[in-house]
């Protein structure tokens, strides 16, 4: 799944998208496929006329340079002085205020909005400025699948363009809701809106996996949103003798953000804690299974007959990576179990493979020096008795720079106590409260064993 | 009369006895001492002794570049055709050479004392043993390849680069060989090629030994470091030992080349140390892992790993 990235251009041309909408329906389907199309054409008609002048361009400028360095797209929503977007749209515009603003040109004049909430867990942001535009209504109620709905964003700098689709409900099995949208959105429509046919917005545009797979943010999230932000422009400050609305500070906003990753990831864990973890035969060990319904899980194996040596390898991830900033994902949880088995190899041979194979694991997030302090670790032989497992356990964190209190947790173990099998474990929870990290480690460090 | 034919540093190259008091020294064949000098004249200096008091006069021939006498460490012209009252233990120059006057009753340093090694030195100064050597090394290294991967075909080809270390030996033997030719010193080229291949044996072993260590006792590999600390000092020890068969080198002079190539190997350490990047996407930890046998520390409990996990949040 890859995030969009929106396009250079501004107002939706609403007479492009007439002549779009009636090239989709060709000549020569049936009278009942044609009334329906006709319906949906003009449905599509009358509201472009009013959504046309609420879904805009946004641009993320770049102050020293003054050219763009993102862009998106945005909507209208509530009172009309807010806007609706993806949060990495913006993302540049809430971690470093000094140097990016967030534009919009209107009549051919740039408005500069102002951050006031962020949604980073559901990757969306809500921008204010002081002039009111036709607001989009949110529809709560998720239709049914099926439905036909249609997105709008500015796709690879091509202009305003809306793409036909359908909702096909929440994509199945994981922890943070997203709709399965089968049309194709591509980069640059980013925070764009999904509507229905009576123009209402259903869902964000916020990712794709290509091939008519597109993802959206449920409208829920942007009402839970949308109510934050209300609170937040209601707050007024004189300065200057004007009042104005008290914008939150960049400290403020990341606060918040750390908040947030810390109740999504501690959520995701919670689940995870709460069910019953099966465990699986694989060779001579005992492994964890899968843990929850949401976690995705594969598995692989080979035997090399000109080595002598095989593996089977299993593993689960939740499929999630939150976006923080181009180079730092968080959230993501990864376990893996190896069994390694090489029986015709001197002992010695067998533990110097598996030495120089102990260094080859890493955090399974991205992150770079501006994130993340060096990572800690300790290493220990740990026995399991009376003589049922012996490993030698790494246990490591990296702490959050911006974030307070989250980290990302690394764990690696390696059996000790066969001559030519080895076990190998290994996981990842990225964003997690020391807590949180504690409790998980105490409970999968029980898990593994031999038969 | 004792004429010493001598280098820059002093070191004596070869010494002329004279039972007379007076002698001559030139390129002719008519002379006392006759020196093959192409910057001498056929009859160039001419040296008396005076027994009572112990002193030399010389005087120079009218030769055709003159004959100096150094004197705090500065060589001065002598005048020429007059004789010239000179001390003993005074260097004159003639043409290039350079003669010291020496009285015959001269005292002689105290004979420096054979090394205690000096029948290891012996032991190791054989062909037999390079060749015994070299087979140790080979397998060792063959040894090495075969538990990095037991069921590789090609291992054969690993001998290859076993023999190429036996280059390297012998290298180390002929740099040795090089200054043996210039301090005028002999030498056996087999003592310093059979420690380079004992140097190499040695850090082999330490590679087999070090998982042991790490996985037994930790606090022993000072950090991760403990292999460039003993590559250091072997390599110290080695050359060392190389260096100490110059007598004619000064032992502190010894030392400082001994210590060149562990500094290099150190410093490289250091800079490591002193350089580490800034952030290391990839967390950094030891491994504890030998197989079975070698595994006597004991493993603490889950427990107790769970309290120590605590410390990584600090």
């Amino acid at each position: 799944m890859q995030f969009l990235r929106a396009q250079v251009v501004g107002k939706l041309n609403v007479l492009t998208l007439v002549i779009l909408f009636l090239c989709f329906s060709a000549p020569g389907f049936a009278q009942e496929e044609h009334e329906e199309a006709q319906i949906a054409r003009d449905v599509a008609e009358k509201t472009m006329a009013t959504y046309g002048e609420s879904i805009f361009k946004v641009r993320i400028v770049n102050i020293k340079s003054g050219d763009t360095s993102a862009y998106g797209t945005g909507f209208f929503v509530g009172d009309g002085t807010l806007l609706a977007t993806n949060y990495h749209v913006a993302s540049l515009v809430v971690l470093k205020p000094e140097d990016y603003k967030a534009i919009i040109d209107v009549d051919d004049e740039e408005v500069e909005l102002r951050i006031v909430a962020v949604d980073v867990v559901h990757d969306l942001a809500i921008l204010h400025l002081d002039q009111t535009f036709p607001a989009l209504q949110l529809n709560l109620h998720p239709p049914s699948k099926g439905v036909k709905l249609y997105s709008i964003g500015n796709p690879h700098s091509l202009g305003m363009t809306v793409v036909e689709g359908n909702y096909n409900g929440l994509i199945e099995h994981r922890f943070l809701d997203k709709i399965h949208f089968s049309g194709a959105l591509n980069s640059g429509m980013s925070g764009g809106p999904a509507l229905n046919a009576k123009g209402q917005v259903v869902g964000v545009n916020v990712a794709t996996s290509g091939n008519q797979i597109g993802f959206l943010v449920p409208v829920m999230k942007l009402a839970n949103l949308l109510e934050k932000a209300k609170k937040v422009i209601a707050t007024t400050h004189e300065q200057d003798g004007i009042l104005s609305v008290k914008y939150p500070g960049k400290d403020d906003v990341k606060k918040d953000m750390g908040l947030q990753i810390g109740a999504a990831t501690g959520n995701m864990l919670a689940q995870l804690m709460a069910e019953e973890w099966t465990t699986e035969e694989v060779g001579d060990a005992v492994v964890i299974g899968k843990m929850h319904e949401n976690m995705e899980c594969w598995g692989n194996s080979d035997e090399d007959e000109k080595k002598h040596s095989s593996y089977i390898r299993k593993g689960c991830n939740n499929s999630i990576s939150i976006f923080v900033d181009s180079r730092f994902e968080v959230g993501y949880i990864e376990y893996e179990s190896w069994v390694l088995q090489a029986d015709d190899w001197p002992v010695s041979a067998f533990y110097r493979r598996l030495n120089s194979m102990f260094h080859d694991f890493h955090f399974g997030n991205r992150a770079t020096k501006d994130d993340v302090e060096n990572s800690k670790c300790t290493s220990e032989v740990v026995n399991r008795p009376p003589d049922l497992l012996k490993r030698n356990i790494v246990y490591c964190a990296r702490a959050y720079k911006e974030y307070e209190g989250l980290y990302d947790t690394f764990y690696v173990a390696m059996s000790l106590d066969k001559d030519n099998t080895a076990l190998f474990e290994h996981f990842t929870i990225s964003g997690v409260n020391k807590t949180d990290a504690k409790a998980f480690l105490q409970r999968f460090i029980q898990q593994a064993g031999w038969q | 009369m004792i004429i010493e034919s001598i280098d820059r540093a002093g070191h004596v190259i070869e010494v002329f006895q004279h039972k007379e008091h007076q002698l001559s020294v030139g390129r002719g064949y008519g002379n006392d001492i006759i020196l093959h000098d192409p910057h001498i004249d056929a009859e160039h200096v001419k040296i008396k002794f005076d027994l009572l008091q112990a002193c030399f006069y010389v005087r120079d021939m009218s030769s055709s570049n003159g004959t100096q006498v150094i004197r705090g460490g500065k060589a001065e012209l002598l005048e020429s055709g007059k004789y010239i009252k000179l001390n003993a233990g005074d260097a004159i120059v003639v043409g290039k050479t350079r003669l010291r006057l020496m009285h015959p009753f001269v005292a002689v340093p105290a004979a420096v004392p054979l090394s205690r090694f000096e029948s290891i030195y012996t032991f190791l100064s054989n062909w037999v043993f390079f060749v015994a050597a070299l087979v140790v090394v080979i397998l060792l290294y063959t040894f090495d390849q075969y538990l990095n991967a037991p069921y590789n075909d090609k291992l054969s080809k690993e001998l290859i680069t076993g023999v190429f270390l036996s280059f390297i030996a012998a290298g180390y033997g002929f740099i040795w060989l090089a200054v043996a030719k210039i301090q005028r010193t002999e030498i056996h080229f087999f003592l310093h090629a059979n420690l380079a291949l004992m140097l190499v044996a040695t850090a082999f072993l330490f590679d087999f030994i070090e998982p042991v260590l790490r996985y037994n006792m930790e606090w022993l590999l000072l950090g991760g470091y403990l292999s460039s600390v003993f590559n250091a000092g072997l390599m110290f020890v080695v050359v060392a030992i190389s260096a100490a068969q110059f007598n004619r080198i000064r032992v502190w002079v010894r030392y400082a080349i001994a210590l060149i190539l562990p500094a290099i190997v150190l410093l490289n350490t250091i800079s490591d140390l002193i350089d580490q990047p800034e952030f290391q996407t990839a967390p950094s930890y030891l491994a504890k892992i030998v197989s079975p046998p070698y595994q006597w520390a004991p493993g603490i409990s889950e427990t107790a790993f769970l309290q120590e996990a605590d410390e990584v949040f600090e």
